[in-house]
């Protein structure tokens, strides 16, 4: 018996068979394997997964971009400065808030936010902005570290109060990042507060004698 | 933030935006490529060489299409009409017969490793068309587009290219034709 060629079988597997080939196919088990294989190896290419590129693809393309003009060189504080000027200053603010409500007044050490709203106004360009940006994540990371020290020791309801506050600055990091994804700045500030949050929410629940409510 | 956004951006010229871009958008890019290309080395000038062609053509791109649709045939056209300036590496290779673990291909990784490698081995005209048919879904219209050629020529193309596949891979599986023995 002359079985089918692969090329025949090959065609088979999006196209009708012709009289003659379906007779074959309906004795021959060999060529229905054959044909059967072909569809398989069809869906297998179709279903191929997309392929993670080499690392060194982005630099050699990102240096050849700008050797063509066709990117601006990346100025420090530039693009998204304002955007991070405007996450340090809800971060900022929101230190305060965490000292206000836990300790009943803004405490020497934390940074006063009514200040801080006033230096913004003379702020004329981006590298001071960009400046003050630097200085008020120092004040707020600062404030943040007094803090702790001065709620210590610290009971459940601060440490939810705290959370809370935590999650609170999570809310506006996160807008940030939709708005700007890219951003190192505004990623540092996020996992910063994402790490103080879960090690705040770990204190609660590993706070023995306490219960979770 | 927005494709949309993304790309306004990166017609603008900032650095930040185009890569977001290339992270969303290079593993599909590549993996075409790749395909087309049959070779690691000339997949990434030739990926490279996609991507500064996109960059070059944002200003063109009205968002008629979808942005990974546009890019898409560019990556695709990239592929097709470069140069091959590097000594392919597929010609130094062992065989493919004597590459992959005997009796391993019904695990999903190692059965796709085997599709990669046997594509590799296609006579470059007949995995073009492969790869634009079976795993691009293009149709042999399309394909004659892009490759300057009939659609007979296409579907022409594609049967002998699946029955050479379809030999690799038999061969590949056969332990006996594996060891030489």
């Amino acid at each position: 018996m002359k079985h089918l060629s692969l090329e025949a079988l090959a065609r088979l597997v999006d196209e009708p068979a012709e009289a003659e080939e379906a007779a074959h196919l309906e004795v021959c088990a060999e060529c229905r394997a054959e044909l059967e294989a072909l569809r398989e190896q069809t869906s297998d290419l179709a279903h191929l997964p997309d392929l993670e590129p080499p690392p060194d693809i982005w630099p050699a393309l990102a240096a050849r971009l700008r050797e063509e003009g066709l990117v601006r060189e990346p100025r420090r504080g530039g693009g998204s400065a304002w955007l991070r000027f405007a996450a340090a200053l809800a971060l900022f603010l929101a230190g305060g808030v965490v000292g206000f409500t836990v300790r009943g007044a803004p405490q020497a050490e934390t940074p006063d936010p009514g200040s801080v709203a006033a230096t913004i106004a003379t702020v004329a360009d981006v590298e001071e902005a960009a400046l003050l940006l630097e200085q008020t994540r120092s004040a707020y990371f600062a404030a943040l570290n007094r803090y702790a020290e001065l709620a210590e020791p610290i009971g459940a309801g601060d440490l939810m109060t705290r959370a809370a506050a935590l999650e609170s600055i999570l809310l506006t990091t996160r807008a940030a990042l939709d708005q700007a994804p890219t951003d190192p700045v505004i990623n540092g500030y996020h996992l910063s507060a994402l790490a103080q949050r879960e090690s705040t929410l770990r204190q609660i629940s590993f706070d023995p004698g306490e219960p979770w409510y | 933030m927005t494709e949309a956004e993304l790309i306004e951006r990166a017609r603008r010229g900032e650095e930040s935006a185009i890569r977001a871009l290339y992270r969303r958008h290079a593993p599909r890019v590549y993996a075409t490529i790749r395909r087309l290309a049959g070779d690691d080395s000339l997949a990434e000038d030739w990926a490279q060489e996609a991507w500064v062609r996109a960059i070059r053509a944002l200003p063109t791109f009205r968002g008629d299409s979808q942005f990974s649709t546009w890019l898409h045939r560019i990556a695709v056209n990239s592929a097709l009409h470069g140069r091959r300036a590097r000594l392919r590496r597929t010609e130094r290779e062992t065989p493919l017969s004597v590459t992959l673990p005997v009796g391993a291909t019904g695990d999903q990784t190692l059965l796709r490793l085997l599709l990669e490698r046997a594509l590799e081995r296609l006579p470059e005209r007949m995995r073009q068309v492969l790869v634009l048919h079976d795993v691009e879904g293009y149709t042999h219209d399309e394909i004659g587009e892009v490759l300057g050629v009939n659609p007979g020529t296409s579907k022409s193309q594609l049967f002998k290219a699946r029955a050479r596949m379809r030999e690799l891979l038999r061969a590949a599986s056969e332990p006996a034709v594996q060891e030489g023995v």
